[in-house]
């Protein structure tokens, strides 16, 4: 069995860096759709 | 058409910018709290692990958020299922990844804190977190929506794709009532419950311990609906890539 500290700072470890990693995952993907939707938008505006 | 398409895009931005700020603020304060606020339970001799207790500002509230997720992802998909219209297959979606999330968080907090606690002498503790049967359905139930994750990858044929999607999306979230129930009513089960009907009275929280875990739900909450704005703009921006590109 694990000591009490290590325990509660792995589970405590484990929430906030899923948590952080998640929303940068998710903010990054969200930044590089919206690049890549103004790119697309922008060459089709010229070809017209 | 899309449920918030009347909902200005300008709109949509600002809440979701609000909700990052606003959980973000709370997380931290959840933080602080967990130390400053709560109960120091070193104090008391009956605690056998007083800093694993504080778990409890971090587990029940992953557990609830990730059942609240699941309802968003039951209601579109039984929307989608009457209806057939793919402008419900996004929302469940979205629901259901980040409840992924919340569910994978309270299933890593809670297999540490049942490795501390529940753990006996001569007994293997994994094991023992494992075979309790509200932990069990709960695993069932994460095992259930990686399926619904991982099946979309699959299905190229987007009508299919949700059908199979909102089937799966109903059978993941009967496991929550069922969790809610096992605990109440199995007298084998090792789980604790807090709160609602049929909570055990030694498990109780005190007024310093009920706020600090209010807090908690309220923090985790706001960040379920902030993440869910955001893989929704993903979703449907995805979507519009996709037709121009095609």
């Amino acid at each position: 069995m694990p000591a009490d500290t290590t325990t509660f700072y792995l589970a405590f470890t484990a929430v906030f860096a899923g948590i952080g990693l998640y929303l940068l995952r998710v903010d990054r993907g969200l930044q590089q759709i919206e690049q890549r939707l103004e790119d697309l938008e922008g060459s089709r505006r010229e070809e017209a | 058409m899309d449920w918030w398409r009347p909902v200005k895009a300008a709109t949509l931005a600002r809440i979701r910018r609000t909700t990052l700020w606003a959980s973000v603020v709370s997380l931290m304060a959840l933080a602080y709290m967990t130390w400053f606020v709560a109960p120091d339970w070193s104090y008391q001799p009956d605690v056998t692990a007083p800093l694993t207790r504080k778990i409890l500002f971090y587990h029940p509230a992953s557990a609830w958020t990730s059942f609240a997720a699941y309802f968003v992802v039951f209601g579109a998909s039984v929307a989608y299922l009457n209806e057939k219209k793919l402008g419900y297959d996004r929302p469940a979606r979205a629901a259901a990844e980040v409840g992924f999330l919340f569910n994978t968080i309270a299933l890593v907090t809670g297999t540490l804190w049942g490795i501390q606690e529940w753990s006996r002498t001569g007994q293997n503790s994994l094991a023992t977190v494992y075979t309790e049967p509200k932990v069990l359905i709960v695993v069932v139930m994460w095992f259930t929506f990686a399926a619904y994750l991982s099946l979309r990858r699959f299905i190229d044929s987007p009508e299919r794709r949700a059908r199979l999607a909102a089937a799966f999306g109903v059978l993941g979230f009967a496991f929550v009532p069922l969790s809610f129930a096992t605990s109440r009513l199995l007298a084998t089960s090792l789980h604790p419950d807090i709160a609602g009907p049929g909570a055990n009275p030694d498990a109780a929280v005190g007024q310093a311990t009920g706020i600090v875990l209010g807090w908690s739900l309220v923090a985790f909450l706001l960040l379920f609906f902030h993440l869910w704005l955001q893989r929704l703009r993903a979703l449907d921006l995805d979507e519009r890539l996709a037709a121009l590109e095609s």
